[in-house]
């Protein structure tokens, strides 16, 4: 008899703790729902402002729906007979960057992770202070170098300077170090050299931070602006955001709509990506802040 | 046979020894240049009839350049605005373009360092007429007493004016033009009459329209220099703290413009457009804009007057940038190479009516007295900008003036700083710089 309260006042706790939690859910999903609002609402309005007139943009800024409608700012990015090309050349530099990449960065990390030689740890050291400078303080002697190397305006201008990564080389050598030393010596006693433990111990067991590695590396060639607006000034080698921007600028008279056009166009197949590698983009997130 | 063998080796001979001489003749000259790559529109298009973009009558001109002159073929690069950063790096690498355009107050930066090639010896031999620049003008490409740019135009502070407004509040006179103002109490007063028939203000300042522009063009007005006889800034003087005083009076007052931080630049534009507003200070480049939205009929403003920035002290005086042509190959360039650049920089000169479509301001006596140019919408209106405008001065500080000055200015105008702070701490970051670069 004594017992009934008692399952009473379980079952009342647990129904007061269970709207508790419902209360908790509630307000997390209203502000997640919230901050989620307030970070697409400029995503929003750059969308609407593409496709409404100019004339209507300047006589109204804020309006966050496309009224008038129109798709005239997509005709005239669209026009541009070159915009194939630069989506090519986007898509070959990206893509031969991020696969060059991580086949450096991948040697050099497990020369730093497993192979012994003179001066390991110092070199190591030495290839971690490139993170700590920016690309802006070697923009001119790269730039010169590839000038006097008559390589400007070409493809190898584009893809070269971003394959010896430090960052990829460090997040690498941590990743490796994490393998289990006992999988290689296996290996070796099997008979595998240094360069097939590489290729098929390492590599394989590495797939989830070198996926990580090459999305990042792809998006970030794909936004890249300031290197690719100096070293390709030929409109044949130019890359998708640097022919865009080419297209829309002007010099006083801001083209909203066109800019914001044009910048959807840039930027739809990163979103494409986006989406299609959501699951490992953030499964690189954590990986590469240390998150498991 | 031996005659027609001697023919033939006469022949080779000479063709030998002219290929080399026909090669040289024929040159291709590289303009780094903004204003944007419109060559799906006009790659080939070699008429200038009713273009009026900035990318389309420069891509144009330069079709029709290369379609009459086979010799010396233009080749352009289209750089990012304001166009140092790839100007920058070209030079660095030794590999400067042939011509560049740039904004006349960085001349001295480029030229002080010896990047830019002297043009006034040339500019005479291909037959540009230096004294055909508007005095004003002439300033935007010269340092130290040098022409290194040829101004190609001026884009100003103008005032826009909803006429319909103005007239609703009888400042509109038998001719249709507005009753301007002509001294800081006329400016208060016609602001009240505005204000008062039609709850509007009269002049909308936004960003730098409403900071160093207006400063600058009222330290013009009311004698004051913003250098000395060094060349060194001078900001801090009873000049400049009048000009600021007279800037924060206005900008308190509601009837010339909304408050400085519950506008920007394009909700100044929008008010404008929409009837909210009978008046804006902004640039020429906003000309055409507001006439393609009156021809389109979905804005309220229908009377569109462009007035010159109100004079209201005793000097003429307004703020101007001037995109100008500059060779940047430096001090000992090739002369042939130099006079082709020349020549092609005349020739846009003798053409630049067709700029002025833009809305830009003119360079040149003879085209500001054209009647192509007097011909075009509103031109009339304001065509004394031309004479009145002043560059800052020509010194490598130019260009960080503009900056410093519209932060410290803004400082005053947010309450953040008393205007005798602003300027003294303006004047103290000007003389850093000077000492940096030093």
């Amino acid at each position: 008899m004594e017992a009934v309260p008692s399952i009473e006042r379980l079952s009342m706790r647990q129904a007061q703790s269970q709207r508790q939690q419902t209360r908790r859910s509630f307000f997390i999903i209203a502000a997640m729902t919230l901050f989620a609002f307030v970070w697409l609402v400029p995503i929003v309005w750059t969308l609407s402002l593409s496709f409404r007139p100019e004339h209507s943009i300047t006589a109204n800024l804020t309006l966050l729906l496309p009224l008038p409608f129109t798709a005239e700012n997509y005709d005239f990015v669209f026009s541009s007979s070159r915009i194939p090309r630069w989506f090519v050349n986007s898509l070959i530099v990206a893509s031969l960057r991020t696969f060059l990449q991580l086949m450096i960065c991948s040697l050099a990390a497990y020369s730093f992770a497993r192979v012994k030689f003179p001066f390991r740890q110092y070199i190591f050291y030495f290839v971690l202070i490139g993170l700590m400078v920016p690309g802006q303080a070697t923009f001119i002697p790269v730039y010169l170098l590839f000038s006097n190397l008559k390589l400007l305006n070409s493809f190898p201008a584009l893809i070269l300077p971003g394959l010896a990564s430090p960052f990829a080389v460090f997040l690498l050598v941590q990743f490796f170090k994490g393998i289990p030393i006992e999988l290689e010596e296996a290996a070796r006693l099997d008979g595998a050299s240094r360069i097939g433990v590489y290729f098929r111990i390492f590599l394989p067991l590495s797939t989830p931070v070198l996926t990580a590695l090459a999305i990042f590396t792809f998006l970030g060639t794909w936004n890249e602006y300031l290197w690719p607006l100096v070293a390709a000034t030929d409109p044949d080698i130019m890359t998708i955001t640097i022919g865009l921007n080419n297209l829309t600028a002007t010099t006083y008279q801001a083209n909203y709509g066109q800019t914001m056009a044009a910048a959807w166009t840039a930027g739809l197949p990163i979103v494409i990506f986006f989406f299609i590698f959501q699951k490992r983009i953030i499964s690189g997130i954590q990986i590469s802040s240390g998150i498991k | 046979m031996r005659k027609f063998a001697t023919v033939i080796t006469v022949l080779l001979l000479v063709m030998l020894l002219g290929a080399p001489t026909l090669a040289q003749d024929s040159m291709t000259l590289t303009v780094m240049r903004f204003f944007g790559d419109c060559v799906d529109t006009f790659g080939d298009v070699t008429d200038l009839s009713g273009t009026t973009s900035e990318c389309g009558i420069i891509t144009t001109l330069t079709n029709i350049w290369n379609a009459e002159n086979p010799d010396v073929q233009v080749e352009t690069i289209v750089a990012d605005w304001p166009g140092t950063t790839q100007l920058n790096a070209a030079i660095a690498a030794g590999t400067p373009p042939d011509i560049a355009v740039l904004h006349g107050r960085r001349i001295p930066i480029y030229a002080s360092r010896g990047a830019l090639t002297p043009l006034s010896d040339v500019m005479e031999a291909v037959g540009i007429d230096a004294s055909d620049f508007t005095e004003g003008a002439a300033d935007y490409g010269i340092y130290q007493g040098e022409f290194y740019g040829v101004p190609f135009d001026l884009a100003a502070t103008i005032w826009h004016i909803n006429l319909d407004l103005w007239a609703e509040a009888g400042l509109v006179d038998d001719m249709g033009a507005p009753m301007l103002p002509t001294s800081p109490e006329d400016f208060v007063a016609a602001a009240e009459q505005v204000y008062g028939a039609t709850g509007k203000p009269i002049a909308e300042m936004a960003g730098q329209a409403g900071t160093v522009r207006p400063l600058t063009a009222f330290i013009f007005q009311l004698g004051g220099a913003l250098s000395d006889d060094a060349g060194n800034p001078t900001v801090n003087t009873p000049e400049a703290l009048e000009a600021l005083n007279y800037i924060l009076e206005l900008q308190s007052f509601g009837a010339i413009t909304r408050p400085y931080n519950e506008i920007n630049n394009a909700i100044a534009v929008e008010n404008f457009a929409n009837g909210e507003s009978a008046g804006l200070i902004d640039g020429t480049w906003r000309i055409n804009g507001f006439d393609r939205q009156i021809a389109e009929g979905d804005v309220a403003l229908e009377n569109y007057y462009v007035a010159d920035f109100p004079q209201l002290f005793e000097f003429p005086g307004t703020f101007a940038g001037s995109h100008n042509w500059l060779v940047p190959l430096g001090q000992n360039a090739d002369p042939a190479r130099v006079q082709a650049a020349a020549e092609f920089i005349k020739w846009l000169s003798d053409n630049s009516v067709v700029w002025a479509r833009v809305g830009h301001g003119m360079t040149r006596s003879s085209v500001i007295n054209s009647e192509e140019f007097q011909n075009l919408p509103h031109r009339l209106e304001y065509a004394s900008m031309s004479s009145n405008v002043r560059s800052v001065p020509r010194e490598v500080w130019g260009n960080a003036f503009w900056a410093i000055v519209h932060e410290e200015v803004e400082a005053a105008i947010l309450g953040i700083k008393t205007p005798e702070v602003a300027l003294a701490d303006a004047q103290a970051r000007l003389d850093d710089f000077i000492l940096f670069q030093s």
